[in-house]
């Protein structure tokens, strides 16, 4: 690598600010022609971020832009694109009903006056095919083609649009193995034409194999960049994580009680399989994962919200009706969801109603809700999580993410539930509101609540909980104690590494 | 003073207050401009007897609006109201017609609106329809099937028929008519039933968020299919009501009356996307409507002109919801 060439792509110093949060902080990044350079960093360190600013779906708030050594100012993505960036993302953005060559084209047809020319389409369409090596016709109906082709679609309609610089989100994260050779082949090709590929993968043995440079990112800065050639796996591992625990979270010992969850054997094709683990009373379960390794679907199964093909689910022994939501929450199980907005709350709708809502058939006489009781029981919640609002009939929408996240907490604690799982309880709210609700965990299991965290954060995890699953592509990879756990190994596990060091879950 | 102030502030806050005051202008508007054009001395539009004739008018479309409020803040819609009127009507007069059976007539009417209703629902929940295609194509089967009931002419109740049947649609309480009284107890119970009651407070959450409501452990295909047995039972109610006032029922009579309906529920500040409103709310869209439509039938209005300002109306009424969703405001807050 001569340093003397113009970088196409240099960031400089790059700040992003979101409200409360510091996404990036003087990050730095520099891309040459035909190179391969993998990004790396845990969920929520601040890749996304740096890649929609590249494209100008993000607009920095301070640091400078260079693209073939001159500054510029992408200010949205059709901007970037026509400077030669573009991004393939997660998920696919194919319009199935049309045929590969319109896909390839979207956008920027060729046109012969004001008509389509589609002599000149299916011709070009060939052509990239080619260059591609896909042995498809154009004339494919793009939604017939397999996920891994649909992605290959994706890229040409990068060359079609003379992209110079393409990004790669988890390009092999629905893949095939057969499908993922295809894909280092054609970027292979690409390295060759000098265009250059970020490549943005948890799996880190591609990462190896594939690139030239990789840089690490952690909290939005950077902390390394290094030639692949003096990178191991261990010393990005390192990289990624490099923290201490906190001291927020407020851990205790608390005696176990009887088994409340036991769950055997639950499969859900092509999502997860073969989970099998149990949770006492008093005792807090993590599950830790990276993001899309099938952590919030075992539980959204369990939960009944999402059917399973196989296995069982028992609650205190007895089994538990499957794809019933309802049947769940009578068995005692309670759910804070990953999306708050999305899958536990209601905006427009009050503070009380929602936080009451589950209870409300509890609280009421031949179905005439008790207002009184809805009301004091409201006051007391308020009160005894602090949420911070002027009224009960305030509507949710208006609080903020920590406070929404207590309504939510609040809704469950109220059914007085024997296993409450959380998914994600801490994204997006500030540190205070976090302290809050970790303590409010330990006081429930040391109720004698069964606890599941579900999360991305391995220190959330560690801070937490007794012990620790790992999840990786849909099955359980390791069953920690979490007691003198080393982060690494967590990690190492969750991205399928693990050196199967089989506890035989807990059953002393 | 001041206790007085915040009482009004409470008061413009209220669901559908606005549309109150609103309605009280355009009563007085209607006045001056009767007054400017006719030349007897005193009061024309806001006689007591004028409003309470207004309201009578109203009933058998705020009867069915009241249903309809539980079937939008879930989200949905019934474009079927209309046509399942004027088929309940004609089942009304046959029943009356080949038995004379007063309570058959009336609870039995009831009774096939809650089914239609119930035709509706599962449509809806159970096979997961879109509710505006669903209830568009029950609507022409319903069109239909009046037609085929009355093979297209004028069924006549005869006017020695039931006492009891022609009790419940022309009896009066001193000044109040009885269809008033009907309409004043749907609201109540209804509005009880929404505000106060586990299942209304469950329809609010599934039209707000269905996904969350489904986390929440709600059972929303019952809940929904529920709404539209309600719905359909008011218009049986209606129609039952209707016979027994006027005895005679045309096929064609209720036609567009599904309009009317949306207009008075919107009007009162039901969210078509569901989650928002009250069967308070839609008091004040009927009554809106009915000053409305009154006004303009007083002045004369030719009702070509009152059909294009209604759908000016509606199209204004949704477009300030659809603006407020977004949260676009058309004034400035203080």
């Amino acid at each position: 690598m001569t340093e003397e060439r113009v970088p196409l792509i240099e960031l400089k110093n790059i700040t992003k600010v979101f409200p409360g949060v510091k996404a990036l902080s003087e990050v730095c990044f520099t891309l040459f022609p035909g190179e391969v350079h993998s990004l790396c960093g845990e969920n929520g360190a601040g890749k996304s971020t740096l890649i929609k600013v590249m494209t100008g779906a993000h607009q920095a708030d301070g640091g400078e832009y260079f693209i073939d050594g001159k500054p510029v100012h992408i200010s949205s993505t059709q901007e970037g694109i026509a400077l030669g960036v573009s991004c393939v993302y997660q998920e696919l953005s194919i319009a199935p009903q049309l045929d590969v060559a319109k896909n390839l084209y979207i956008g920027n047809l060729p046109m012969k006056g004001k008509l389509i020319d589609h002599k000149k389409l299916y011709h070009d369409a060939a052509d990239i095919l080619s260059q591609l090596g896909m042995e498809i016709s154009p004339k494919t109906i793009a939604g017939d083609l397999s996920v891994g082709q649909q992605q290959m679609i994706e890229i040409g309609r990068a060359l079609t649009r003379n992209a110079r610089c393409i990004i790669m989100d988890e390009p092999t994260s629905s893949l095939s193995e057969a499908e993922t050779e295809t894909l280092f082949k054609i970027i292979g090709i690409l390295q060759e034409r000098g265009i250059a590929i970020i490549y943005i993968s948890h799996k880190l043995d591609e990462v190896m194999q594939l690139s030239d440079r990789i840089t690490v990112i952690r909290d939005g800065q950077n902390v390394i960049t290094m030639n692949t050639a003096d990178a191991t796996q261990e010393s990005l591992i390192t990289n990624m994580l490099g923290r201490a625990l906190d001291t927020m979270y407020d851990k205790q010992d608390i005696p176990f009680g009887d088994t409340v969850l036991e769950v055997k054997n639950l499969t859900s094709p092509g999502v997860f399989e073969d989970i099998s683990f149990d949770v006492r009373a008093g005792e807090t379960v993590g599950f830790f994962g990276l993001v899309g390794a099938g952590r919030s679907e075992i539980m959204r199964a369990i939960f009944g919200v999402d059917k399973y093909t196989e296995g069982s689910v028992a609650i205190c022994g007895k089994p538990l009706k499957p794809n019933n939501p309802s049947a769940a929450i009578d068995a005692g199980i309670g759910f804070c969801t990953e999306d708050r907005k999305k899958e536990g709350l209601m905006l427009k709708l009050s503070i009380l109603l929602n936080m009451t809502l589950v209870k409300l058939p509890e609280i009421s006489k031949l179905g005439v809700i008790d207002r009184k009781k809805q009301k004091q029981l409201g006051d007391h919640y308020v009160n005894a999580i602090s949420i911070k609002t002027p009224s009960l009939m305030q509507l949710v929408g208006n609080l903020s993410g920590g406070n929404q996240q207590k309504v939510v907490v609040a809704k469950w604690l109220m059914m007085d539930p024997k296993l409450l799982i959380v998914d994600e309880p801490t994204r997006g709210i500030d540190v205070g509101s976090k302290a809050e609700i970790y303590s409010l965990l330990t006081e429930l299991a040391k109720q004698g609540v069964a606890v599941i965290v579900v999360s991305s954060e391995i220190e959330e995890i560690l801070g937490t909980c007794d012990r620790v699953i790992t999840i990786c592509e849909g099955k359980k990879t390791a069953d920690y104690q979490v007691e003198g756990l080393e982060p690494e190994t967590v990690l190492a596990a969750a991205l399928g590494h693990a050196e199967y060091k089989w506890e035989g879950g807990d059953k002393a | 003073m001041s206790k007085l102030k915040e009482g009004w502030k409470k008061f413009l806050t209220l669901n559908g207050a606005s549309m109150f005051v609103a309605m009280v202008v355009i009563i007085i508007l209607f006045e001056i401009v009767m007054q400017l054009t006719k030349t007897t001395s005193g009061l024309v539009f806001m006689t007591p007897g004028n409003l309470l004739g207004i309201l009578r008018q109203q009933a058998y479309i705020g009867i069915i609006a009241f249903g309809l409020t539980l079937v939008m803040i879930t989200g949905n819609i019934d474009l079927s109201v209309g046509s399942m009127l004027t088929m309940l009507c004609c089942v009304c007069a046959k029943f009356m017609m080949s038995t004379d059976n007063g309570f058959l007539g009336f609870f039995g009417t009831i009774a096939i609106g809650a089914v239609c209703g119930l035709l509706n629902g599962v449509l809806v929940s159970h096979v997961k329809l879109n509710s505006f295609i669903t209830t568009l194509g029950t609507s022409s089967i319903f069109t239909a099937l009046a037609l085929k009931i009355s093979a297209g002419t004028v069924l006549v109740i005869p006017n020695d028929c039931s006492p009891f049947f022609q009790f419940m649609g022309t009896a009066a309480l001193g000044p109040i008519h009885i269809l008033i009284i009907w309409l004043v107890i749907v609201a109540v119970v209804l509005g009880l039933l929404l505000s106060r009651t586990v299942f209304g407070q469950q329809l609010y959450s599934i039209g707000s968020n269905p996904v969350a409501a489904r986390f929440s452990g709600i059972k929303s295909k019952r809940n929904i299919c529920i709404s539209y047995v309600i719905t359909g039972a008011c218009c049986g109610l209606a129609a039952a009501v209707m016979m027994a006032n006027a005895l005679s029922s045309n096929p064609q009579n209720a036609s567009g009356k599904e309009m009317e309906i949306i207009l008075c529920v919107v009007l009162g500040g039901v969210s078509v996307t569901g989650g928002k409103g009250s069967v308070w709310g839609t008091i004040i869209g009927v009554m809106f409507y009915g000053v409305l439509s009154a006004g303009f039938t007083q002045l004369n209005l030719s009702i070509y002109l009152q059909w294009v300002i209604m759908g000016a109306i509606m199209v204004a009424a949704l477009s300030m919801d659809v603006l407020k969703e977004k949260g676009v405001r058309l004034w400035k807050k203080k």
